[in-house]
């Protein structure tokens, strides 16, 4: 049989259903370490909820398609910026699980299924992470917003835990006392003496042991020289002043609403500052945002009842307004390092890995502003088996637009067609 | 993993369904023989694996895909690039199951053969589809296959949180035997979180879950990430265990008469009034819900030293036998039940997440006094509480009711709030008096004393000296003292040689002795003044209005009566450990200075706010004198103030010292030594020789069994018995292995297993993922409802394990644990009081066992809707044993317009018609159906809420078999308790050892199960049996 026929069954490929690869490579890119990055830098922002959305009114109809295509109601906010999204369908990661599909989004691999892949599950921004190593204070922020944001996976399949906002805004902008610095700088320097003891441990430890085991303790190994090497990347920036913070620090809003765009604004600011260039943001909803009473889960299985499917709309309508309300403030942000507007380098992807609130995991919601690519266009890729392409197509994409040389990222096959940058 | 070689001697490519080209199209015997050698691969992958069903292979299986694909997918057409006839007939790598398992989806999809083509004979299809389900599946299992041993296991957070306890000896609530790892939960579904606890690993991501368990080898891992958190928890673990103040002044507090001073907060009328009348006593008089827990007043902050206490109460009760029988219960017959326990004043208080009951005392009842103690560790910030556990409802206890029915001619209205707004609100204090004039006439507890009495046993505490030793560092005192810990840490006797690289930490000019000087201020004594300054006054030349001294005492500003506008004088003497140059500190508000033999030290004059400020001061070894002068003007006014040699510990000179919050995260001011050993300790414990489970060749060593068994039972590491044992060689012994089991079950870190066990084996862990919210399910979270549905599922486990009764009671039985929340919340049952579990009769309509338990039920829905797929898919799989098929890939979920009123059964009948579901589903659905009268809480429901329509909870089973509800689903559980104790056991075996058990497991296991069927398949037996089974002692 022909060898070269698209599967959806990719996951099997590559490193095979029985393989336990160890994971041998150092985990951080070269070029982070020596410091230099191409130019120009990118950077990118996920924004997401954890229920999927209501499609009748957020793809537009099948038929639809290139530019022309009337803007879907939930995404009306966008229609101002028409010429610089990109709406996709048909895209998905090829299985099935309900809200297993969630985490999956920024990787298209399962986590259960991640030891079949060379770097695991590892998340786009994860990836971003990795690739800019100490470039930025942060490598990457994984921010929510009265929601689990459970976007972000290490190679090794490890869930990074979100911050909130005041957190992530006083990290970014709040210079530590003289003393907790000294005293950081003495942790960094005392647990670096400690992983070199560890490390020195692999030898004696190893003997008896079977392959399995072997595997294990290879990737308990390097774990020692990845952390050691990001605390020594780390310390630079014990010195470095910190931006300062142009506004003061936010409130915790009373409902999603006031917090949402608050995020979106410290957001904004993140990059601006060039404090990190990977980030993802989830959020969610709580009981009394925009008048309702009830819970997001609930709302999600609306089972097609009106005032169920009125809410959702609101809350997604909503979402999407402050992905446009992020285009809006990047594009009046001057980019300094590449020039041009921060926009033009920043690919905002909205999308979560289940389609709708009643478990579908197919023709993922997924619409991608910025980056520098062709923008301006709904659409449509094959819908029957077979032929379907792989939304890991998408990450890659953007990955490479990143400036990232690699052609495969999780189960992709390719760049996704049809998406081309400038 | 190797691939599994399933037909030795046979290379893959030259077996093919089909006929290979050149052999030309269609040639009949070479077709047969091709699919009769693909049928016998997979007959042998069928003994190999794990297919416990053993479905036969259907009769037309080659000639199936002859008829129906080759034509387009063979040697001349190939559709979609996609060619079957040479299609390799193993499953011995991905790719070959990677197409085998596109052609399943093909025929589970109905999308092959195209409609254009004659329709294959349904039942050929269904035996088709079913058959390479099978298959596929078990290729899949074998793939998974850890040759039948565990992989190398790392610590998983609690196992590590235990351990981290049982090593250095820490104390306190973070590391109760058996409580579940922190996380964050969401309280009041508002979107702000609070962490459940402030063990060290609460940063900790939740652990790699495979099926529910959370202790499998190969599926728990590392990464620099965990790795940084790993050496951060270490680091705040060993400063936990690191106590270099001096002996801490903890005094007895005594509190009798009334506790609570001024007003109270949500305090019954009667008890308010009781305190204004009868001084010598609290009064209780109402149970649990709102009122009725006394704290008091001055414990409100909780206990100042985390300390071992001795908790003593005084109590009486009183009139169990009353005159208001109507309104409130007799207790001639229950008894009075006194309940102490314990919350984290600053996590939520006594009403928060962290309260819990600590004991349960039954009084006479005749008026007598009665004392009460036990001991126990309060951690800084927590305080006793006490609750009369089945005291009235506070509804029924209205005093407005009371008055009008037994004394209706005193009986008055409530004043208009606006005529006599002092008579409004005094209106229930005023009945209240009424009520009371000739002393209380109904049931009520009378608490006389409660007292905290310290216990330290030894000071410093054992996990410093287990540490440090003497404090006199010397090389040979430090080697000993490493090789020891490490020993521990590693579980298992060490070679100095490992021990080394450890030592390299310890630097020899670090190996000084530590030198503290004493806490507080000896002979202190005070003078108070009153004034309005703005700076430091002349102290001597005014007249204190109050003077005192305490034999050794600490600088507290509530000498003062006044709370502003004053100033103190305090002077004494401090005495310096050695020569040398000594650091003071001080954050005052307002103006202070101190003086050490007269000479000022430290001064930070005027009006501000607490700002640190330190000074540093050559003294001689031996006695000082010291005198420290303050004023406050407006509110809010502090003062701390501490000291020490310099690179070495500050003691406190103040009641209140500096955060301890900067202490936990760094090792700042800390003395050499400590610094240096706790270098070679974090190592030791980043080490992989102490993360992960060592266990080498086939056949675990003593030390090895040694840790099973604890962290089996435990889930933390070998006690010293344990340990001994080990080198005595006697852990093999059969009777020392089940006297052991017998002791560790009956210690209290017992409770590991109590709560993590049954949380793997019925899929607890689910509770809380998707917690419902809203409407009529805002008492969830308002109640907190979740933990003690949890706690009755574990409760339930427990009772079976210590009574070592059959696990058929987790089926059926006459009985089920209620406390007041659920009994109210969930059952709409009254009268059950109090928060502890009692045991009670089981409701009819659903009857006892543990798998109807609301905690159940609810980890079984989503928060939103019941599906009985979930539920019938979870019997089968955590209940019977027989998992399912996972459903094909492409399968949508059901449609949910549910607009037009469908029940989900019409939806899963359409669902069953379709061939390809109706294999599995017409398994699954109807094992699911009986539990839809609970809701996603676990409320008994006759009616859908959203249709109204009615709940039907009948099904007819795949062999034909009717059930109507679930009292006859337990029956045909009981029926079937053969797989039910079949399950348990493979579960609890793979809890035991951390791996998926597989096919050659088999055969122990069903040893297992007919030893314990001999004896009433009693649940502690199965303990025994896996503790001393073949699979659990080795690797």
């Amino acid at each position: 049989m022909s060898k070269n026929y698209v599967s959806r069954r990719l996951f099997l490929k590559g490193a095979g259903v029985s393989l336990a690869l160890p994971i041998l490579e150092a985990s951080i890119p070269a070029n982070s370490m020596k410091g230099e990055i191409k130019k120009p830098v990118k950077r990118f922002v996920c924004l997401s909820n954890n229920y999927g959305v209501y499609q009748k009114a957020f793809f537009p109809d099948a038929s639809d398609t290139g530019i022309e295509y009337t803007m879907p109601e939930t995404l009306s906010s966008l229609e101002k910026h028409r010429k610089e999204i990109s709406l996709f369908q048909n895209l998905d990661h090829g299985f099935t699980g309900g809200h297993a599909g969630v985490p999956v989004l920024l990787s298209g691999v399962r986590p259960i299924l991640a030891h079949n892949y060379k770097q695991g599950n590892i998340s786009l921004d994860q990836k971003l992470a990795e690739y800019y190593g100490s470039a930025t204070r942060f490598p990457s922020m994984t921010l929510s917003c009265r929601e689990r944001n459970l976007l972000s996976f290490t190679r090794t399949g490890v869930q990074i835990p979100s911050v909130s906002m005041q957190q992530a805004y006083r990290s970014m902008f709040l210079e530590e006392a003289t003393l907790s610095k000294a005293s950081k700088r003495e942790q960094m320097t005392r647990q670096n003496s400690i992983l070199d003891v560890v490390r020195e441990q692999a030898n004696d430890f190893q003997r008896k042991l079977g392959s399995r085991d072997r595997t294990k303790l290879e990737e308990y190994f390097d774990s020692v020289r990845t952390l050691e090497k990001k605390i020594q990347q780390q310390e630079p920036w014990l010195d470095r002043p910190k931006p300062k913070a142009p506004v003061e620090e936010p409130k915790p809003g009373n409902g999603t609403e006031e917090q949402l765009r608050a995020m979106i604004e410290i957001i904004a600011l993140a990059l601006k500052t060039d404090s990190t260039r990977a980030i993802t943001c989830v959020s969610g909803f709580v009981n009394g945002d925009f008048g309702l009473n009830g819970g997001y889960h609930g709302f999600s299985h609306h089972g097609e009842r009106e005032e169920l499917v009125s809410a959702l709309k609101k809350i997604e309508g909503f979402q999407i307004s402050m992905m446009s309300y992020l285009i809006d403030l990047l594009k009046k942000e001057e980019d300094l390092i590449n020039g041009g507007s921060l926009f033009d380098n920043t690919s905002i992807l909205y999308g979560c890995g289940m389609a709708t609130g009643t478990h579908s995991t197919r023709n993922l919601p997924l619409v991608l502003a910025g980056g520098g690519f062709k923008h301006g266009e709904h659409k449509v890729y094959p819908e029957e088996d077979g032929k379907r392409v792989p939304a890991a197509n998408l990450l890659l994409s953007i990955l490479q637009s990143c400036g990232l040389e690699i052609d495969q990222f999780g189960a992709s096959t390719g760049t996704l067609s049809g998406l081309e940058w400038t | 993993m190797p691939v599994q070689v399933l037909f030795p001697g046979w290379s893959g490519h030259s077996t093919f369904i089909g006929t290979e080209s050149k052999e030309g199209r269609g040639g009949e015997k070479s077709v047969n023989r091709k699919i009769c050698l693909f049928v016998l691969v997979l007959g042998i992958i069928q003994i190999v694996s794990l297919s416990i069903l053993g479905e036969q292979k259907p009769a037309k299986f080659g000639a199936y895909f002859k008829t129906h694909c080759f034509e387009c997918h063979g040697v001349d057409e190939q559709e979609g690039e996609v060619r079957l006839d040479n299609l390799p007939i193993h499953l011995k790598d991905h790719e070959n199951i990677e197409l085998w398992q596109m052609v399943l989806d093909q025929l589970n999809l109905n999308e092959m053969p195209p409609q254009i083509k004659p329709r294959p004979d349904e039942e050929e299809t269904r035996e088709v589809i079913s058959f390479l389900t099978d298959r596929l599946s078990d290729a899949y299992e074998n793939s998974k296959s850890t040759n039948r041993q565990t992989v190398l296991r790392r610590l998983n957070r609690y196992e590590l949180r235990n351990t981290l306890r049982d090593l250095l000896f820490l104390k306190g609530a973070d590391f109760e035997p058996g409580a579940r790892a922190a996380k964050l939960i969401d309280n009041n579904g508002n979107g702000s979180v609070e962490r459940t606890g402030t063990d060290p690993l609460r940063f900790f991501p939740e652990d790699e879950k495979d099926e529910g368990f959370v202790n499998i080898g190969n599926h728990l891992v590392m990464s620099d990430f965990l790795l940084k958190l790993t050496m951060d928890a270490v680091e705040e673990s060993l400063l936990r265990a690191t106590h270099l103040g001096p002996f801490p002044l903890v005094k007895e507090q005594r509190f009798s008469g009334v506790f609570i001073k001024g007003k109270g907060q949500g305090e019954h009328p009667v008890e308010t009034v009781s305190r204004e009348e009868e001084p010598d006593h609290e009064k209780l008089v109402v149970g649990y819900e709102r009122y009725g827990r006394l704290v008091p007043t001055d414990l409100r902050r909780g206990v100042e030293h985390g300390a071992r206490y001795e908790i003593t109460i005084e109590a009486s009760a009183h009139n169990p036998i009353h005159s208001w029988e109507e309104k409130i219960p007799l207790y001639n017959e229950q008894g009075f039940e006194l309940a102490l326990n314990m919350a984290n004043t600053s996590s939520g208080g006594i009403a928060g997440p962290t309260s819990r009951n600590l004991a349960v005392w039954h009084l006479a009842g005749n008026g007598k006094k009665e004392k009460f103690s036990m001991e126990v560790w309060l951690d800084k910030g927590w305080t006793p509480w006490i609750g009369w556990e089945n005291g009235p409802d506070s509804k029924l206890l209205r005093v407005d009711q009371f008055v009008e029915k037994y004394l209706p001619d005193q009986y008055f209205k409530r004043p208009d709030k606006k005529v006599d707004k002092n008579g409004h609100e005094q209106w229930y204090p005023n009945l209240a008096r009424l009520l009371m004039k000739d002393g209380y006439h109904g049931p009520h507890l009378r608490i006389h004393t409660l007292v905290l009495e310290p216990l330290i046993e030894s000071w410093p505490p054992t996990s410093h000296v287990n540490l440090y030793g003497t404090g006199k560092g010397g090389t040979e005192e430090v080697h000993q003292l490493v090789k020891r810990f490490a020993s521990r840490a590693f579980r298992r006797p060490l070679i100095q040689k490992e021990i080394d690289p450890f030592l390299t930490l310890v630097r020899s000019e670090e190996l000084k002795p530590i030198h503290s000087p004493g806490e507080g201020i000896q002979e202190m004594k005070y003078d108070v003044f009153e004034g309005e300054w703005s700076k430091l006054p002349d102290f001597e030349n005014l007249k204190p209005v109050k003077q005192g001294e305490a034999k050794l005492g600490l600088i507290d500003l509530s000498h003062s009566p006044k709370r502003e506008k004053f100033g103190m004088v305090y002077s004494g003497k401090i005495e310096a450990p050695m020569d040398g140059e000594y650091l003071f500190k001080m954050a005052s508000d307002d103006g202070a200075r101190i003086l050490v033999d007269q000479k000022r030290v430290l001064e930070h004059d005027g009006l501000h706010g607490a700002v640190l400020k330190e000074a540093k001061i050559k003294l001689r070894k031996g006695a000082h004198s010291i005198r420290v002068e303050y004023f406050a003007f407006g509110q809010p006014n502090s003062f701390r103030a501490s000291w020490g040699l310099r690179e070495q510990a500050q003691v406190r000179l103040s009641k209140f010292a500096f955060e301890e919050k900067a202490k936990k995260n760094t090792q700042d001011g800390m003395p050499p030594l400590i610094r240096s050993l706790m270098d070679a300790y974090s190592a030791i414990l980043c080490s992989p020789k102490f993360l992960y489970l060592e266990e080498d060749g086939d056949e675990l060593s003593q030390y090895q069994i040694a840790s099973r068994l604890s962290y089996f039972l435990w889930s933390s590491m070998p006690d010293k018995e344990l340990f001994s044992l080990a080198e005595k060689g006697q852990l093999k012994n059969q009777d020392v292995l089940e006297r052991q089991v017998e002791r560790m079950l009956a210690d209290e870190r017992a409770m590991a297993f109590v709560n993590h066990f049954p949380s793997a084996w019925l899929r607890m862990d689910k509770l809380g993922e998707m917690p419902p919210s809203g409407g009529d399910f805002q008492f969830y979270k308002n109640v907190k409802i979740e933990p003690m549905m949890s706690r009755q599922v574990t409760r339930y486990f427990e009772d079976i394990l210590r009574a070592n009764s059959s696990i058929e009671e987790f089926i059926s039985s006459e009985y089920t644990y209620m406390n007041q929340p659920l009994a109210k919340w969930i059952y709409k049952k009254e009268g059950i009081r109090g928060h502890v579990l009692r045991k009670v009769s089981a409701e009819p309509n659903r009857g006892g066992g543990i798998f109807t338990l609301p905690g159940l039920m609810t980890a079984t829905a989503n928060g939103v809707d019941t599906s009985p797929v979930v539920r019938g898919a979870w019997v089968l799989e955590n209940i019977l044993g027989t998992p399912p098929s996972p459903p094909p890939p492409d399968v949508e979920p059901l449609p949910t317009d549910t607009r037009k009123a469908k029940t989900i059964r019409d939806q899963l009948v359409l669902h069953r018609e379709h061939a390809a579901c109706n294999n599995c589903h017409r398994k699954i659905d109807p094992l699911g159906f009986p539990f839809e009268n609970f809701d996603v809480v676990g409320r008994w429901r006759d009616h859908y809420k959203a249709s109204r329509a009615k709940v039907d909870p009948s099904a007819v089973l795949s062999n034909g078999e009717e059930i109507n509800d679930i009292l006859a689903l337990k029956d045909l559980l009981m029926e079937k308790k053969e797989l039910v104790v079949r399950s348990l056991t493979e579960k609890m075996l793979t809890y035991a050892t951390g791996r998926n058990l597989e096919v050659l497991d088999r055969g122990e296991v069903d040893r297992i199960v007919e030893e314990l069927n001999k004896n009433d398949n009693r649940l502690r037996n199965l303990v025994h049996l896996v503790a001393t089974s073949e699979l659990f002692l080795t690797k």
